[in-house]
């Protein structure tokens, strides 16, 4: 007995095609053609496998409004996925950010990952986490839950993109490598611009931290002007020469004036607690919008009706 | 929670789904739970004479615990269930039904992510959830926050990969079992839970030598964990004990002589929320649970 794959025809059916001998169709198989039924690999009961969250992984978010998108962007190495290490290990230790408390992650596993190599665990001993791969076209995301101090619960997801990709990108937008760029600058609803002070304090380094930067601060200043950007500096314990300051601060002024200044360093873990806390607070300024509803003041009929749309 | 309305009836479900992973203590707490209330009937919930109906499944550990010894570990193929029907102190009549089974299996849900027919049904019947915990046992690791190296940070040169589950803090775990499960109950969080009802029990507290609370210890040790349960549930709806149910750690070969003189209803303790002191009613969070 053979079996028919035209999606039209049952086993208690005729031909969908009208053959009256369904052998003769070009969509039956005989038995010995039916292919093995395959076992299904990697069950998972659960909508989210607690890795990073792609983008057909976002639909789990949907039911519960649209998440507030943290868009972490800098060059490599400027810490973006170090500072998202050190949020988690923060919530590890003290289950709560200023205003927002810990309320679950759909990518747990994601963050036990980034968090693994600061870790004591043997040998060898806690470093920062590995270069974020540039593989792919789109980031990771990391999902954070938080409630505040009225009870309001937010799903907040934290971008994790390679260096490399805003590198590009800050050369040229369309280039076919900076496509995952180019997802976090359109969908982030809070930007962290990262200004690295460990390359601009290293003579050797220098010169190419410095234009990625101006590079970038121009680009993404230019592009997401209604969007909030914090202009971040990082590992702030590097001392930096005032000059080489001034000048990106010359630009910021000058391609992203509307921009906050922040700073962080490892040494004082609480300035990284302290910006994700803001940076969710503008997200959400971002987000929030109040519906207004048109008063009743009659239930006459032919009151009732006023219009496609008053201006209340 | 009366039930007196099921009483009677056929019940294939726990009332209170029991959650722990391997060696936090539960099947000590089911043998003493069972002899205190069989034995003693001062407690907030006593048996009702007959009311157990199968004490052969908790024949060896009842044996182990008469003899002064610890029992063995719970086989992990094990899915037996302690039934009672109990009485309160105000004479409501409740059935419990308490599914007991190897910790491996809570384990190897966060791993494998599959939810079985067994645990579907407990969990979408539970009223209450009793989670234990073993603070003595937990794997949490030290990182760059709370231990700093005191060197220039380096990245590593390892390359980026998923951890799986085994090699996750145990505070992690535990958010995202209970994240499965609440997902199994086909609830939100997005708004405070009221149900189910949460008793977090610190097991073996006779292994930590603190003179706290147990919501502080909770709190200190697990801080994620506080702050999921905290902002997740409502706050009348989750409480945090300490358990010791031996009141002594117990050899599985040498016999403890007190316990064979006096018996092993009179070891054991519990201390109630917000309180430091040891209450012997071993029942007491089971009572809560079911508001009794």
């Amino acid at each position: 007995m053979g079996r028919c794959r035209h999606d039209s025809c049952f086993p208690d059916t005729t031909c969908a095609l009208g053959h009256l001998d369904r052998t003769d169709c070009e969509y039956w198989l005989p038995e010995n053609e039916i292919p093995e039924p395959q076992p299904k690999l990697d069950k998972n009961d659960f909508p989210w496998n607690s890795y990073a969250l792609g983008m057909r992984d976002l639909a789990i978010l949907g039911g519960r409004g649209r998440p507030i998108v943290v868009g972490l962007i800098g060059p490599p190495n400027s810490g973006k996925t170090s500072l998202l290490a050190f949020l988690y290990m923060w919530l590890f230790k003290y289950g709560e950010l200023p205003n927002w408390v810990f309320c679950g992650s759909w990518t747990l596993g994601g963050w036990e990952s980034i968090v693994h190599y600061c870790r004591w665990t043997g040998e060898p001993p806690p470093s920062f986490p590995p270069h974020t791969s540039s593989t792919g076209r789109t980031p990771g995301l990391l999902h954070l839950c938080l409630r505040n101090k009225h009870g309001v619960a937010r799903d907040v997801l934290f971008t994790d993109a390679p260096g490399e990709w805003f590198t590009q990108w800050a050369k040229n937008p369309n280039d076919e490598s900076a496509v995952g760029a180019s997802w976090v600058i359109r969908h982030s609803d809070v930007f962290l611009l990262l200004a690295d002070c460990g390359a601009l304090a290293d003579f050797a380094t220098l010169p190419q931290a410095r234009q990625v930067t101006r590079n970038l601060t121009e680009r993404v200043g230019a592009l997401t002007a209604h969007v909030p950007l914090a202009f971040t500096w990082t590992k702030i314990d590097r001392e930096l020469k005032p000059s080489i300051k001034d000048r990106l601060e010359t630009a910021r002024l000058q391609f992203a004036p509307y921009s906050e200044v922040w700073e962080t360093t490892i040494n004082k873990p609480e300035t990284i607690a302290g910006i994700f806390s803001r940076a969710i607070e503008l997200g959400e300024c971002q987000r929030s919008h109040s519906v207004q509803y048109e008063p009743r003041v009659s239930n006459e009929p032919f009151l009732a009706f006023r219009g496609h749309y008053v201006d209340g | 929670m009366n039930l007196f309305s099921r009483f009677g009836g056929i019940m294939s479900t726990a009332d209170v789904l029991v959650l722990g992973g391997p060696a936090t203590g539960k099947t000590h707490y089911a043998g003493q739970l069972l002899g205190r209330l069989r034995h003693d009937r001062t407690g907030a919930l006593c048996l009702r004479p007959g009311g157990a109906d199968d004490l052969g499944k908790f024949d060896e550990v009842l044996r182990c615990l008469e003899e002064g010894r610890a029992a063995g570990h719970t086989p992990t193929e094990t899915w037996t269930g302690m039934k009672c029907q109990l009485i309160t102190r105000r004479g409501e009549d409740v059935v419990l039904e308490w599914p007991d089974y190897a910790g491996e299996r809570l384990v190897s849900l966060v791993d494998r992510r599959i939810l079985t027919s067994e645990w579907r049904r407990s969990i979408s019947a539970a009223r209450a959830w009793m989670l234990f915990i073993r603070p003595s046992i937990l794997q949490l690791h030290e990182d760059l926050l709370s231990r700093p190296t005191g060197l220039p940070p380096e990245h590593t040169t390892m390359h980026q990969c998923d951890i799986t589950g085994i090699g996750w803090d145990d505070r992690a775990r535990y958010v995202e079992m209970l994240q499965m499960l609440l997902f199994a109950t086909g609830q939100s969080t997005y708004g405070r839970l009221v149900s189910p009802r949460l008793a977090i029990i610190l097991s073996c507290w006779d292994e930590l030598d603190v003179g706290s609370s147990p919501e502080d210890v909770f709190r200190d040790r697990l801080p994620l964990l506080n702050a999921f349960v905290s902002s997740t549930w409502l706050d009348d709806s989750w409480s945090v004990w300490a358990l010791s149910s031996l009141g002594r750690a117990l050899q599985q070969d040498i016999p403890d002589n007190d316990f064979v003189e006096q018996g092993p209803e009179k070891f054991g303790y519990v201390i109630s929320p917000r309180t430091i002191e040891k209450n012997p009613d071993l029942t007491a969070p089971l009572a809560w649970l079911l508001e009794v």
